[in-house]
């Protein structure tokens, strides 16, 4: 027996316990029986159980070489190093779908497990709809497309992996993306189950606040991932083309970074509820449009690694989604009464709102760029191909507002805000930004837009760091020193200054972004032994070219001196590097030297002999912030997820003493 | 309040005069001394408006392949040549057709892809506009947001006020475990 028929044994029963899974948690609910729920709940386990043993047949399959298995042979070779040949088991179609319905098993036994004490007529359904998405994705790995088929001739060796996947970036990219579109599951769960049981108040909200915000951490990563992987490898000089699938895996983020903050307004105020469900139900409809869009094919992209039939099983599965979900909406509408109404649009509720207009706007200007290539080629027979440029116009001014507003937002009251108070917050960063958008043009900044966006995150800024001093302040009043003091803020309040955080890292990010767009200078030439070319002040000197041996692939490099204003840096080298099996696939070896807040970039794009190459020198400025930005983001996301103190319970008591005490006084 | 007593505040003063200072300083850097952009901004320019025809979905700007270089030096060939941007990408839609352009343009059918996202916009602006009117319309909520500063506590007489400040004080930094001290420092 091979490991894949293991394989196949364990992801079938996977699928039969999660029929049953099904079945048992909704009659238990139904029929209100405790025990039949317990079965449904540790049915989950079980699936979980067999999907884990699945990957690990499916990985043992490769680590083993048995180029027997289908899957196996098309995406692996014995030449590969042995950490590709393991991480090769979620490069193609079959083996992410398994990657993913695996993953998704696991949060749903951990689901169930954490809220068993969560509202009792919720949690039967929250385990339905979780294993009906595994019962979606196992249907699909039975009979679809599975990993463990068979050949009946045995190859000697495998086709190898596609070269652009033989990247460290490729390690962790993908999983990391898979696994976020696979976590927004839980709160969709959730809200399905709200819906199905009535039971609108605001628990089902925070039950999945931290699942969210795990969720949306995930999907940071992986969006980040992927820029620094399109960076690393790619050879354009940047890091987000705004390509189809970047764009899908961004809508899911753009929804669920619009929840995070309404549901703040529906916790606090209990109003935003239609919008809310909207919102989680759009995430994760959004996260299932972008895996179809991905596997069919219908839309060409630089990622298209995978191509299948598949794409039309999650469509159907989309519709059902949608259908499902729309119609328990309707159902109940009537229960979906605010509690609250809004008193003033000057307020953080207005605030709230106006950041998910914009962030809905976004996103629906993405989507609509990402489909209208479909649009105009079944309408007017001509493919329509929408760039970088049409995002850029439409996004790049909403992400500036947005900023903008992530400054004012969080320093607005609850319900209505005084102008005096909104002066008093403000007029520090106005006059901040007023130095910068001085500064800026004087010191040779000539691009109208880029001063516009820089004085947008300055003031941002300032409000965020005001805000946070005015809090060490404070503190240090009580006898503080400022180190502890910081400390403390963030320790005590992790949500409120994590999101500062996450702010933050946004604006550096923005910062980043706003230097690579507008400051960015570019060359080619075709250089010769011994001669340079000069960009933006860097100097780069080809010095040779040479050939080179690594593990299952062959690479050319050129060497290159990069000097400043007369003074050697450094030596880099850049090339290309031919995989075994590939030979018309070069993969780019690019070389990115940071000097302060400069990325030089240099791109080979075919080296003549070993006195020639042609090369193409990027100057980045600024660009490191983005991965900075990026890591606050994440620092500040892990934050707000990381579980509370808990209180301590003299607080019940505490209120009456006081009120006695303050009468007293 | 009208506009004459609003003027009168030194606060607005001064925001008015920064205000025009930062437009001053625009006026002069950008309009008057603006500079034009070089061969190799304006061929970047326009390459990124135009599709690789042989790559998935990758600008001749970005794409390494060979046609793209050669297109990018017939483009920096013409700048040089003294061609205006759009007469450049005129010729080369002219020889590849409309698929050739990433940018959609403005006119005809591929005007939906723009006014889709504005449209959408404005939907949601008025949707969020008849809801604020309705929230105005409903009881107006006390102003929460004051601190002691503010006109509305005036009401209260200095002695309370103070008393207020400590208890108010107090109760927030015993909910911080913060070490109470008698209201010197400022909130």
């Amino acid at each position: 027996m091979h490991f894949s028929d293991l394989g196949m044994i364990a992801q079938t029963l996977a699928l039969v316990f999660a029929l049953y899974a099904i079945a048992s948690s909704a009659l238990g609910a139904l029929l209100d029986r405790p025990a039949l729920v317990a079965s449904g709940r540790r049915a989950l386990y079980v699936v979980a159980a067999f999907l884990v043993t699945a990957c690990a047949s499916l990985i043992l399959s490769f680590t083993t070489h048995d180029f027997g298995a289908r899957y196996v042979y098309e995406h692996s070779s014995l030449a590969m190093p042995w950490q590709y040949t393991t991480t090769a088991f979620y490069s193609g179609q079959e083996g992410s779908l398994l990657y993913w319905a695996t993953t998704l098993s696991l949060f749903a036994a951990l689901a169930v497990t954490l809220h068993r004490r969560s509202p009792a007529r919720l949690m039967p359904w929250v385990a339905v709809v979780l294993a009906s998405i595994l019962g979606f994705l196992l249907i699909a790995l039975n009979l679809v497309s599975t990993p463990f088929a068979r050949t009946s001739l045995v190859p000697l060796d495998g086709l190898g992996l596609n070269p652009l996947l033989q990247d460290p970036g490729m390690l962790v990219h993908p999983p990391m993306l898979l696994l976020g579109y696979m976590s927004f599951s839980v709160p969709f769960a959730f809200a399905i189950a709200a819906l199905i049981t009535g039971e609108l108040d605001s628990g089902w909200l925070r039950s999945i606040r931290r699942w969210t915000l795990a969720a949306w951490t995930i999907q940071t990563t992986g969006l980040l991932l992927g820029a620094w992987w399109a960076y690393h490898v790619l050879g354009w000089g940047g890091y987000w083309g705004w390509d189809p699938v970047e764009n899908a895996a961004l809508l899911p983020w753009l929804t669920a970074t619009a929840f995070l903050h309404s549901t703040m307004v529906q916790e606090r105020r209990g109003s935003l509820k239609v919008w809310n469900l909207a919102l989680i139900i759009a995430t994760f409809a959004l996260c299932i449009f972008g895996t179809f869009e991905v596997r069919s094919g219908i839309i060409s992209s630089v990622h298209s690694f995978a191509y299948s039939a598949i794409g039309g099983v999650f469509l159907g599965f989309l519709a059902v989604v949608l259908l499902v979900s729309i119609g328990l909406f309707v159902y109940r509408l009537p229960r979906l009464r605010p509690e609250h109404e809004f008193d003033s649009v000057v307020s953080r509720e207005g605030s709230f709102l106006l950041n998910n207009l914009l962030l809905t706007g976004i996103a629906f200007a993405t989507f609509w760029g990402t489909l209208f290539p479909l649009l105009s080629s079944s309408f007017r027979g001509q493919t329509m191909t929408v760039g970088a440029e049409f995002y850029q116009q439409v996004n790049g001014p909403l992400f500036a507002i947005l900023i903008l507003v992530m400054g004012i937002g969080p320093l607005l009251a609850w319900r209505r805000a005084s102008w005096t108070s909104v002066w008093r917050n403000f007029r520090w960063p106005a006059l901040v930004a007023a130095v910068v958008a001085i500064a800026l043009p004087l010191l040779g900044v000539r691009d109208f837009w880029a001063v516009i966006g820089l004085v947008i995150c300055a003031f941002a800024a300032t409000t965020i760091l005001y805000e946070v001093w005015r809090g060490v302040r404070v503190r240090h009043g009580h006898g503080e020193g400022y180190p502890q003091a910081a400390l403390m803020l963030f320790n005590r309040h992790r949500v409120r200054y994590g999101g500062y955080l996450v702010h933050m890292g946004l604006i550096v990010l923005a910062v980043g972004v706003i230097g690579g767009h507008f400051f960015q200078t570019q060359r080619e030439a075709q250089l010769k032994r011994g001669e340079s070319l000069t960009v933006a002040g860097y100097s780069l000197r080809f010095d040779r070219a040479f050939g080179e041996s690594e593990a299952g692939a062959d690479a050319i490099k050129a060497q290159f001196t990069l000097s400043r204003d007369g003074k050697t840096l450094r030596q880099i080298e850049a090339g290309q590097r031919t995989f075994a099996g590939f030979p018309d696939q070069p993969v780019s070896i690019i070389s990115i030297s940071t000097f302060g807040l400069d990325d030089v970039y240099v791109f080979v794009s075919s080296v003549d002999g070993a006195d020639a190459a042609s090369v193409r020198v990027f100057v980045n400025p600024l660009t490191p912030l983005v991965w900075m930005g990026g890591a606050l983001m994440l620092l500040g996301g892990i934050l707000c997820w990381w579980p509370e103190r808990r209180r301590r319970p003299a607080l019940i008591e505490q209120p009456v003493r006081r009120e006695r005490e303050a009468v007293a006084l | 309040m009208n506009w004459r007593t609003l003027l009168r505040q030194r606060s607005i003063q001064v925001a008015l005069a920064v205000l025009v200072t930062v437009l001053a300083v625009w006026i002069v850097t950008f309009a008057v001394s603006a500079r034009p952009r070089s061969v190799e901004q304006r061929t970047h320019d326009i390459a990124s408006q135009l599709r690789c025809p042989i790559c998935n979905g990758e600008s001749v700007a970005d794409s390494s392949t060979p046609i793209a270089q050669q297109m990018r030096s017939v483009i920096r060939q013409d700048v040089q040549a003294g061609q205006s941007d759009d007469q450049i990408i005129a010729s080369f839609r002219t020889s590849y057709g409309d698929s050739i352009l990433l940018r959609p343009p403005l006119g005809g059918f591929t005007a939906i892809i723009w006014f889709g996202p504005v449209v959408a916009l404005l939907a949601g602006i008025a949707i969020v506009g008849v809801a604020a009117r309705e929230w105005r319309r409903a009881q107006p909520a006390p102003v929460l947001a004051h601190s002691l500063d503010d006109e509305a506590a005036h009401d209260l007489s200095p002695d309370e006020r103070a008393r207020l400040m400590a208890v108010l004080r107090r109760e927030l930094a015993e909910d911080e475990g913060l070490r109470y001290s008698s209201g010197k420092e400022r909130l």
